[in-house]
C-alpha cells in the first residue's frame, strides 16, 4: 500500500535562501497531521510543493507512489491560504467548473453547504466578502473525495466561531480514506483533532509524533510544547 | 478535458471581446450611415451637408483611434487573461486541475485564435459592408492594386495566398509569443513581470534579427531589378517559414516550462 | 461547541471518560445506540482516531459493545452501568475529601459541614 503522500530528502531554494532542507515525510491513509511552524518555517512552501506549484530543487515527492501530474492533481485537494478564484465568476459558475473538471467533486453536497451559510449562488464572488469568499473556497475543496486534503492556515485570522465551523466543516466532509494535513501557527486551536504533528523550524522537520505520545511523554499539550521549542 | 478548457478559456476571454466587438460593430453601422449621407449630400450644396461633414469627420477620427485602440485591445486581452491564471492570483486554481500543462496552453491559444478569428471575420464584414453600393469604386481599386502588384513580379493568387497564410499564422504567433515570455518571466520568481518583459522584448530582437538575416541574403542575391520578384517572393515563402517555427518553439518551451518547471511563489 | 480538554493528559483518555458520564448519567440509556464515530468526533471536534480509541477502550470495560454493521450499543447490563456509576461516584467523592483535608479538614468535620449544608445553597 503506498502512503499518501512520501517526501524524501526534499531541499528547496528560492535563489540562493535554502527554504526546505531534507524534508523526510510520510503520510498514511486516514490521518489528520499538523504541519505547525512559525511564519517563514517552509509550511507553505511544502505543501505547494506536494500539490506540485512547486518544483523541489532536490529529492522525491509521491502522491500514492505517482509523481506530481494530472491524476495526482485529481487526488490532492488543495486550500491556498488567499483566495485563488476568478472573482469575475458566479458562485454558481464557479461549482459547475469544479463539476466539469474533478470527477470526484459532489456537486449536491456543495448546494447543500453553500445553503446553510445563506450563500446566494447567483452571486459574482467578486461582490463577496473576504470571509465569505474563504468559506465559499472551504466548501469547495471539502465537497471533494480526494486522498489527500492539503488545508494552508485554514483557521488564520478568522474569528473563533467561524474557525469552530471550519474545523467541524472539515471533520463532517473529509474522505475517511484519506488524510488531511493542516498548516497552522495557531496550535491550540486544532490540537484536538490532530493525530500527529510534524514541527517545521526554519526549514528543516525537528518533531514527527502522534499527539498522544507528546502528551504522555512530556505532560504537556502540543501547543505548549511548541511554545518552548520555538522560544525566540 | 480540452473541451471543457475551451468553454473556461473561451467563456472567460469573451467577456472582454465580447464588448469590444459589439462596440465596433455598432460604431461601423454609425459610420456607414453617415459615411453615405455625406456621399449622398456631396453635390447639393445645402448647409446640412457642412455639418454631417464635420459630424462625419469627427467621428471617423474617433473611430480611428479605437481600431487602433483594439488592435491593442485585443493583445492587452488576450496577456492579461494569461498572465492571471497562469501565473497570478488564480494560477493555483489552474495548476490544480487535473490536466496536462499541455492542455492548459493548448487551450489558451485556441480561445485566442477564435477570438480574433471571430474578430477579423467582423472586420471583413464591416469592409464590404462599408464598401456595399460602391462596388464599382471598389473594383477600379482593385484591378489598380493587382497591376501595381504584378509589376513587382507578383501574382495576385500567390498574393492572396500568402496574406490569408500569414494573417492565420500571427493569430497563433501572436499570442504564443506572449505566452512564452510569460512562462520564461515566471522563473524569475518576484520579479516575474520584468522578466516577462525582458523575455519579450528579448524575443521580438531575435525574431528581428533573423529575419533581417535573410533580406540580406536575400539582397546580396539580387543583381537585377527583374529579380525583385524573388525578393517580394521570398519574403513570403521566408515569414511562413519562420511563422511556423515560431509557434513551434513557443509552445514547446511555454508548456517545458508550466510541467516541468512551475515555480509559483 | 467543542469539548474541553485539559493539556497534560492524552485526549483519548479524557474523551474515554466524558462519554462515560454520559452513559452513566443516562444520556446514552442502557441498551440504546451511541452517535457514529464521525458524528461524535465532529461534535467533540476531536479527530476521529483518537475518537475510536476512546471508543475501544470503553468496549474493553464492558460499558459498550459494537454489532458488526449496525454501530455501537451501550451495555444493557444495567447493574454494571451502576456499578460504574457507583465507582466514578467514590472517586469523586475520594477526591473531594482530599481537597478538604488541604484546606485542613478532617473527614469528621467534613462531613458536620455536609450536614449542615443539607437544605441546599447556605443562608
Amino acid at each position: 500500500m503506498n502512503s499518501i503522500l512520501e517526501c524524501s530528502h526534499v531541499n528547496k531554494r528560492f535563489g540562493r535562501k535554502e527554504v526546505l532542507h531534507d524534508v523526510n515525510i510520510q503520510i498514511e491513509p486516514g490521518h489528520i497531521i499538523g504541519l505547525l511552524g512559525p511564519n517563514g518555517s517552509g509550511k507553505t512552501t511544502l505543501i505547494k510543493l506536494a500539490c506540485g506549484l512547486l518544483t523541489p530543487s532536490e529529492g522525491d515527492i509521491r502522491i500514492l507512489g505517482e509523481p506530481a501530474g494530472p491524476s495526482s492533481k485529481l487526488k490532492i485537494a488543495y486550500l491556498p491560504d488567499k483566495s485563488c478564484l476568478s472573482d469575475w465568476m458566479k458562485v454558481s459558475q464557479i461549482v459547475d467548473m469544479f463539476h466539469d473538471f474533478y470527477s470526484n467533486f459532489d456537486r449536491i453536497k456543495a448546494y447543500e453547504m453553500l445553503g446553510r451559510l445563506d450563500i446566494d449562488p447567483k452571486l459574482k464572488l467578486k461582490t463577496l466578502s473576504k470571509g465569505t469568499k474563504e468559506k465559499v473556497q472551504l466548501i469547495l475543496v471539502m465537497s471533494r473525495k480526494a486522498d489527500l486534503y492539503l488545508l494552508d492556515e485554514p483557521i488564520g485570522g478568522v474569528d473563533p466561531a467561524a474557525r469552530d465551523y471550519i474545523l467541524q466543516t472539515i471533520l463532517t466532509n473529509y474522505n475517511e480514506e484519506g488524510s488531511i494535513l493542516i498548516s497552522t501557527h495557531l496550535i491550540a486551536d486544532v490540537e484536538q483533532v490532530l493525530d500527529r504533528v510534524i514541527f517545521l523550524k526554519e526549514g528543516r522537520v525537528v518533531l514527527d509524533s502522534s499527539v498522544d505520545d507528546i502528551r504522555i511523554q512530556n505532560r504537556k499539550s502540543v501547543d505548549e510544547l511548541f511554545r518552548e521549542v520555538f522560544s525566540c | 478535458m480540452l473541451t471543457k478548457l475551451l468553454k473556461k478559456d473561451i467563456t472567460a476571454t469573451g467577456r472582454f471581446f465580447v464588448p469590444m466587438i459589439i462596440i465596433y460593430a455598432v460604431a461601423c453601422v454609425v459610420g456607414k450611415i453617415l459615411m453615405e449621407l455625406v456621399l449622398s449630400m456631396l453635390h447639393t450644396g445645402s448647409n446640412m451637408y457642412d455639418i454631417i461633414l464635420l459630424v462625419a469627420t469627427v467621428f471617423a477620427t474617433f473611430f480611428i483611434i479605437y481600431i487602433v485602440a483594439c488592435y491593442i485591445l485585443i493583445r492587452v486581452f488576450i496577456v492579461y487573461d494569461f498572465y492571471k491564471t497562469m501565473v497570478s492570483d488564480q494560477a493555483y486554481l489552474t495548476h490544480m486541475l487535473p490536466v496536462s500543462a499541455n492542455l492548459l496552453v493548448l487551450s489558451k491559444v485556441l480561445a485566442a485564435v477564435v477570438w480574433q478569428a471571430l474578430t477579423g471575420f467582423v472586420v471583413a464584414a464591416s469592409i464590404a459592408m462599408f464598401f456595399a453600393g460602391h462596388y464599382d469604386t471598389a473594383i477600379t481599386g482593385f484591378y489598380e492594386f493587382i497591376n501595381s502588384m504584378e509589376a513587382i513580379g507578383m501574382s495576385f493568387d500567390f498574393y492572396c495566398l500568402n496574406v490569408f497564410i500569414n494573417l492565420v499564422l500571427s493569430a497563433f504567433t501572436t499570442p504564443l509569443m506572449f505566452f512564452a515570455a510569460i512562462a520564461i518571466g515566471h522563473l524569475f520568481g518576484k520579479h516575474r513581470i520584468l522578466g516577462a518583459i525582458g523575455s519579450y522584448v528579448g524575443i521580438y530582437v531575435i525574431i528581428e534579427v533573423i529575419s533581417i538575416l535573410f533580406l540580406i541574403v536575400i539582397g546580396f542575391r539580387i543583381t537585377k531589378p527583374e529579380q525583385t520578384s524573388l525578393l517580394v517572393n521570398g519574403s513570403f515563402v521566408f515569414s511562413t517559414i519562420l511563422s511556423l517555427i515560431m509557434i513551434g518553439v513557443f509552445y514547446w518551451v511555454t508548456q517545458y516550462i508550466f510541467s516541468r518547471k512551475l515555480n509559483l511563489e | 461547541m467543542p469539548w474541553q480538554f485539559d493539556n497534560e493528559r492524552p485526549i483519548y483518555t479524557q474523551l474515554l471518560e466524558k462519554i462515560r458520564i454520559r452513559i452513566i448519567s443516562g444520556q446514552y440509556p442502557a441498551g440504546n445506540r451511541l452517535p457514529s464515530v464521525r458524528e461524535l468526533a465532529a461534535e467533540a471536534a476531536v479527530n476521529p482516531n483518537t475518537m475510536q480509541r476512546a471508543l475501544a477502550e470503553l468496549e474493553r470495560s464492558g460499558l459498550i459493545y459494537s454489532q458488526r454493521t449496525s454501530g455501537r450499543y451501550v451495555t444493557e447490563d444495567e447493574s454494571l452501568v451502576s456499578f460504574i456509576r457507583e465507582s466514578v461516584a467514590q472517586e469523586k467523592i475520594h477526591s473531594f475529601y482530599e481537597e478538604m483535608k488541604q484546606l485542613g479538614y478532617s473527614r469528621e468535620e467534613t462531613m458536620n459541614l455536609l450536614n449542615k449544608d443539607k437544605g441546599g445553597s447556605s443562608t
